[in-house]
């Protein structure tokens, strides 16, 4: 079995694309004792920064068992959800890490999910064309549904089901009977949905059926149009949820907690889960950086904003990293304060560990960075919780950046690419969703609307040749 | 050298920079060929116009949403065919003198005369019809035909009536393709050794920063080390090999840059051996492009979320035109290479490769900026062929000459040459493999023509709707995948480096500086 430090530290390295150092800094002078020197501005507090995950793991024993875990290694170095779910598969001391990784998983299919809707959305609802056949009122509706927009579905639902295709037909009627109802997950209405998923399984990877969906043509000169139902992601994204709470039930609201920023506009709020036992398990390789950091994004998603903030900024490291650039009385969110926040929290972070591993280590900087792009994540949600989207879009835009190597998670990414289809930036979008197809089975069910999209919008934009 | 170390050097630095004024730098591949907007054949020309020109209208980075600096106020007319624009006021050109509805028209009769021969002109013949101008703050512009989102057509860059005394046949030789009058955030200049911005304070536009300059990069290595030092400010395009050291860096950022580019190695195929397919074929199997990719962009192989991926045709593998049931070949196989070569009627002496009892050989050339991206990429193909016994002479052509004699179609003394191309929302590759003529096939390299590609591309053209146009594409790219006018290598994502001094500096898709008001420099 593989435990040393270098092996970590190396693997972690070469997921960023850096050569292994060949020494280690010494420790700053006069750092006895405090793990927050002096010098060292302070934006999360020294006591707070101590407990967040990647000081807490500067702890080489309480970083044992992760590092000598290949499921963590292909979870957090790679983001890598099928080889992770393998090396966890059957490993009850490690049942928290595959709980993860169904729960990352559940929010990655949520955001596949608003991809296709949107893109859906912007193609057959706001740029409709006559070529476009009438079986598309049945992703419209369906998408519209999962948005939360109610305009007008039975009657899109009602349209289409003059199909002649029986499986739409009968998805239709499925969701037909849903609309207007509160009950959630539409269970009838995902079992008339493609792909056969089975019982919720831990460990179990399905995919979202045999790909497209349905065949229909267009109404100008009959070629073929190749579709899928967003809706299938919504039962993938319930399976995995579920197989999350079956692996570790005794952490079911953390887990709960964590998919609250990912949920769907249409799932219900549910209760605000309040200040959580978090295990550092779940914790671990996100940017998440303590506990109530759960807790504190789950309350701004929900719309507190501000509000939110204040409340939290006493125990949750995101929270009081952002206070500061939050103006309550506007409310308004400075972007440049939460940039500079955030590398300044990333000094912090990586001067703490230093001082306890008695010198720079190689891990040190890619967990320090996830705790970046954790504030930056914080701000967005922040702009966003207040309406101010020019600040939520740029703080996206930083968050991307950020997004590289052990810091891409794949769900988070996701979510930019939904973001980019509502807002008919589908060459991104595209680029996103493609690099999860192959690494998230059945995530190409939201390509179908997404090319359309985008085939759509490049032939009509202004010209364009091909520039070296 | 430890953190606090490295702040110590960049604060020194800093802090002589600010007594000296100096500028902020950026390093670009090559040198812009010229500023006017008409006449962009590179990706750097396009994003130096974009400092010095207003597009009528452009997309938001931020949030996509279509935006005009220029105009205020619009509506359709003419039963769709027009759109009506109604000027925003207080802006002015760079020489001072006024914008008004006759700049936007003269742009418009500009493109429309066959006497500019822009391709980018050529574009917009298709669409638009003509200009009216109504008032000095109104003008029509005329569509040939109902369009959708009209708007979005008008992407075009804006040029001031009074530079060309009226006179709509525009020549690329110009003075003003060196020393252009627009309206953008910036006055620039290009010289020998770089181009000079300067800050223009404008109705709708209030730059931060006063000065910028463009220069050339070289060597990837030392551009990155003049980063890190603070001699340069940014690097449009970094190196896959170098963006690790970005990474590792508190003084540099890495920034993403949304630009569609794919790699190819174009074959003259006016040429023989290479006229015939089964050659072309060999070439394509000789070719190891796992151990090519590892060797200059830094890949290994089996690495997930890799910046660069095979492709089979021309299209990123991401596009909904990339064919996804053409697969790419990523290993070479030199058994089927012999095989075809030997069905070509060619012989294998001594190890060498034989057509006609004389030994191949191929001049083989490659864009000289390109080294930056993929270093010494030129030599590794080379080594390949070599090993494969095809021998070749190698050649870095300056940018210039790329532009005026590879991408015309000038380059017919080569055998094989080394490219990229990059695209944004529009992915037509129609002006590469059209046959060259009658306004088309306009960056044909090597004057490639064939027939059925030719009525592929014509499909596309004029494909009634989405799926015709997109199945159209599938089939062109199953096409050059068996017919191989280029030998398509892979995609290759862009990253651009800049130092932490330089703030808010948002990068647009494609065009990169469209947010450039926003940017600040703290050095």
């Amino acid at each position: 079995m593989i435990t040393s430090n270098r092996w970590w530290a190396g693997l972690f390295l070469l997921a960023i694309g850096c050569s292994p150092p060949t020494e280690t800094s010494p420790a700053p002078a006069g750092s006895s004792g405090d793990p927050v020197p002096a010098e060292t501005s302070t934006v999360i507090p020294g006591a707070m920064v101590s407990s967040t995950w990647p000081v807490l793991m500067a702890d080489d024993a309480r970083r044992a068992p992760f590092e000598s875990h290949p499921g963590w290694a292909a979870l957090v170095m790679q983001r890598d959800y099928p080889a992770a779910l393998a090396a966890f598969g059957g490993d009850a001391s490690h049942a928290l890490g595959q709980a993860r990784v169904h729960a990352e998983l559940a929010a990655a299919y949520r955001q596949a999910l608003l991809v296709g809707a949107n893109a859906t959305v912007q193609i057959y609802g706001e740029n409709r064309r006559d070529e476009d056949p009438a079986e598309v009122d049945c992703l419209l509706a369906v998408s519209y549904r999962m948005l939360a927009v109610e305009d007008s579905n039975a009657q899109r639902l009602a349209s289409c089901q003059t199909t002649e295709i029986s499986e739409l037909k009968a998805h239709a009627e499925a969701w037909q009977a849903w609309t207007g109802s509160d009950n959630w997950p539409p269970a009838d209405a995902l079992a008339a949905t493609p792909g056969q998923l089975g019982e919720p399984t831990v460990g179990a990877l399905p995919d979202a059926g045999t790909l497209p969906h349905w065949r229909t043509v267009d109404l100008v000169e009959g070629l073929e149009i190749q579709t899928a139902s967003p809706a299938g992601l919504l039962g993938l994204a319930m399976f995995h949820e579920q197989a999350a709470i079956a692996a570790a039930p005794q952490a079911e609201a953390a887990l709960r907690a964590s998919l609250v920023p990912f949920r769907l506009p249409s799932e219900p709020a549910g209760e605000l889960p309040g200040l959580l036992e978090v295990p550092l398990d779940l914790l671990f390789g996100s940017p998440m950086l303590v506990p109530a950091d759960l807790s504190f994004m789950a309350d701004v998603t929900r719309g507190s904003g501000a509000t939110a903030v204040e409340t939290w900024k006493d125990r949750s490291a995101l929270a009081a990293a952002v206070a500061p650039c939050v103006d309550l009385a506007a409310p308004s969110i400075d972007v440049g304060c939460v940039n500079e926040n955030a590398s300044r929290a990333f000094d912090q972070m990586r001067t703490a560990m230093e001082i306890l591993s008695g010198g720079e280590q190689g891990y040190h900087r890619p967990f320090a960075e996830l705790g970046r792009l954790g504030i930056v994540r914080a701000g967005e949600a922040v702009a966003e919780s207040i309406g101010d989207e020019t600040s939520m879009g740029l703080l996206r835009l930083n968050a991307l950046d950020l997004s590289i190597g052990t810091s891409a998670e794949p769900h988070y990414l996701l979510s930019i690419a939904a973001w980019d289809a509502g807002n008919r930036n589908s060459s991104r979008a595209s680029d996103s969703l493609h690099a999860q197809v192959g690494h998230i089975p059945g995530v190409e069910v939201a390509r179908f609307p997404l090319e359309a999209l985008h085939v759509r919008m490049s032939r009509e934009s202004a010209p364009g040749v091909p520039m070296h | 050298m430890g953190r606090s170390r490295h702040l110590l050097v960049a604060a020194g630095i800093s802090a002589a920079m600010l007594s000296t004024g100096a500028a902020l730098t950026y390093y670009e591949g090559a040198l812009p060929t010229t500023l006017n907007p008409l006449y962009a054949a590179k990706m750097v020309d396009y994003r130096a116009q974009e400092l010095v020109f207003d597009r009528l209208w452009y997309h938001s980075p931020i949030n996509n949403e279509l935006e005009s600096r220029l105009v205020q106020g619009w509506e359709l007319t003419d039963g769709g065919k027009g759109i009506k624009l109604e000027l925003a006021s207080g802006i002015k050109w760079h020489d001072g003198k006024p914008f008004t509805a006759n700049d936007i028209c003269f742009t418009v009769k500009s493109m429309l005369d066959t006497g500019t021969p822009s391709p980018i002109a050529e574009g917009y013949r298709d669409i638009l019809a003509g200009c009216t101008e109504e008032s000095r703050s109104t003008a029509i512009v005329h569509f040939t035909r109902i369009v959708h989102n009209p708007r979005e057509r008008l992407g075009f860059s804006v040029l001031p009536e009074h530079a060309f005394d009226g006179n709509t046949a525009i020549s690329p030789d110009l003075e003003f393709s060196a020393r252009p009058t627009g309206t953008g955030p910036m006055k620039g200049s290009r010289g020998t050794r770089g181009v000079t911005f300067q800050a223009f304070a404008n109705g709708h536009h209030a730059p931060n920063i006063p000065q910028m300059q463009l220069q050339e990069s070289g060597d990837p290595l030392l551009a990155i080390k003049a980063l890190i030092n603070n001699s340069v400010q940014g690097i449009i395009e970094v190196a896959p090999n170098f963006r690790a050291d970005v990474s590792a860096s508190d003084e540099l950022a890495l920034k993403s840059y949304d630009l569609r580019s794919w790699w190819f190695v174009a074959i003259n195929s006016k040429k023989a051996p290479l006229d015939d397919r089964r050659v072309r074929q060999a070439l394509n199997f000789m070719l190891d492009r796992t151990e090519l990719r590892e060797k200059s962009i830094g890949v290994k192989p089996g690495e997930r979320n890799s910046p660069c991926e095979f492709i089979s045709g021309p299209f990123v593998p991401s596009s909904p035109y990339y064919n996804r049931s053409v697969p790419a070949v990523e290993r070479s196989d030199q058994g089927q290479a012999e095989a075809l070569l030997t069905e070509a009627g060619m012989e294998k002496v001594g190890g060498r490769w034989q057509f006609k009892g004389q030994p191949v050989s191929f001049r083989m050339g490659m864009e000289k900026s390109l080294d930056n991206e993929a270093p010494d990429i030129l030599s590794y193909i080379s080594n390949q062929f070599e090993a494969a016994g095809i021998g070749s002479q190698v050649y870095k052509i300056p940018p210039d000459k790329w532009t005026t004699e590879a991408i015309t179609g000038h380059l017919t003394d080569y055998d094989l040459l080394v490219g990229k191309w990059s695209f944004g929302q529009v992915e037509d590759v129609n002006e590469l493999f059209y046959t060259r003529s009658r306004g088309k096939g306009t960056r044909n390299i090597f004057n490639y023509s064939e027939q059925e590609v030719d009525r592929l591309l014509a499909q596309y053209d004029v494909a009634k709707t989405d799926t015709a146009a997109r199945d159209a594409y599938h089939k062109l790219h199953r096409k050059l995948a068996e017919d191989l006018p280029y030998l398509f290598l892979w995609k290759l994502d862009t990253k651009s480096a800049w130092r932490t001094e330089v703030k808010s500096n948002t990068i647009a898709p494609y065009y990169y500086f469209t947010q450039f008001d926003s940017w600040r420099y703290e050095g």
